[in-house]
């Protein structure tokens, strides 16, 4: 793919900003080899509060997180190309994982589109992805709270005021919360790499376990 | 008669342009009903010896279809149009997730399974039909 090396560059440009400006946090993933899952080792970082509105239109916050292995996808429903791909590489990933340790892995959209996603679109987007899948959004100043502590990105382009078909540019990658609810990893999805992904969180959620 | 003619010559020897560009793998990324746009995907090979020009994609399916390519920008995916596709003899270029694509407005909904038509014209003025399958 002709975006390869720009996404390893950007990864490690992420990976060096986020060790630049974090407090280094015990983590309990420091210890699994990953193939593609970049874990962020002792420099694992504690979430702060934050405050979205889930597509059952319910608050999601932190303690949802709470005692499981979490992927969070940032992205827009009107998008066409990038986040339905990754969308349906997660789940590819999820059927993969062995039954045993499904359970212990979330999945997460947040929609950085909170204009145009209200909470009954992201429903209807998840139910077609993966029922499972949780989405959420929120207004940009409660969005900031969470994309700031896990360094993503985000830009609407409107062409005018009244552009209602606007696309969105956005980080495109996973970020992997862990059980104490702590940025502890991040990877680039690829369709080569679902089965990589799949055995990385495997390794992760039964080596935790067994500890 | 001389239709029959015209019809057997043209199966023999159709018009360059629509021998040299060869479409395969084409297929759009299905979306439910409630997001408007749908994302195309196929190989273009140019098997001629002349450059191939492609000047637009259209379907009765689908409104203001682009070729559009996901790129990074300052960190973040980005849709760039791309305005000139022009396939060298012998080139191929690929549309796939994560890269080149079509970016098109559905005028309806898609499901999966379903087969759309789509025509390209090329700067010769002929024009080339492709179907499309819908996948999930």
């Amino acid at each position: 793919m002709r975006i390869v090396l720009a996404q390893i560059f950007s990864l490690l440009i992420l990976v060096y900003s986020v060790i630049g400006h974090s407090v280094p946090v015990a983590a309990n993933s420091s210890l699994v080899e990953t193939e593609v899952i970049t874990l962020l080792g002792s420099e694992t970082r504690t979430l702060p509060k934050f405050e979205l509105i889930d597509h059952h239109q319910k608050t999601f916050g932190k303690d949802r997180l709470r005692g499981k292995w979490n992927l969070m996808f940032f992205g827009f429903t009107n998008c066409p190309d990038v986040c339905p791909t990754t969308l349906s590489e997660m789940n590819s990933i999820v059927n993969q994982i062995p039954a045993r340790v499904r359970d212990e892995v979330k999945v997460y959209f947040v929609s950085v589109d909170p204009e145009r996603d209200k909470p009954e679109l992201l429903a209807a987007y998840m139910s077609y992805f993966n029922p499972d899948f949780t989405a959420a959004t929120a207004d940009l100043d409660k969005l900031k709270i969470l994309t700031s502590a896990l360094g993503v990105s985000h830009k609407t382009r409107k062409k005018s005021e009244g552009d209602l078909a606007y696309t969105v540019d956005h980080s495109g990658y996973v970020v992997l919360i862990d059980p104490n609810v702590q940025y502890a990893g991040l990877f680039f999805s690829d369709r080569d790499s679902v089965d990589a992904v799949a055995r990385d969180l495997s390794n992760l959620v039964t080596q935790n376990s067994d500890e | 008669m001389v239709t029959r003619i015209f019809l057997t010559m043209m199966i023999l020897f159709p018009l360059a342009s629509q021998a040299d560009l060869v479409i395969a793998n084409a297929w759009i990324k299905n979306l439910p009903p409630t997001v408007p746009v749908r994302a195309a995907y196929m190989n273009m090979s140019n098997t001629g010896q002349e450059a191939v020009c492609i000047v637009s994609f259209s379907s009765e399916k689908f409104s203001n279809i682009a070729l559009h390519e996901t790129v990074m920008n300052d960190g973040m995916m980005h849709m760039q149009q791309v305005t000139d596709l022009t396939i060298a003899p012998n080139q191929q270029i690929i549309l796939e997730p994560g890269g080149m694509h079509l970016m098109m407005r559905a005028n309806e909904p898609t499901r999966p399974g379903e087969s759309v038509q789509m025509t390209i014209k090329l700067s010769d003025g002929s024009h080339q039909s492709l179907m499309m399958t819908v996948k999930k």
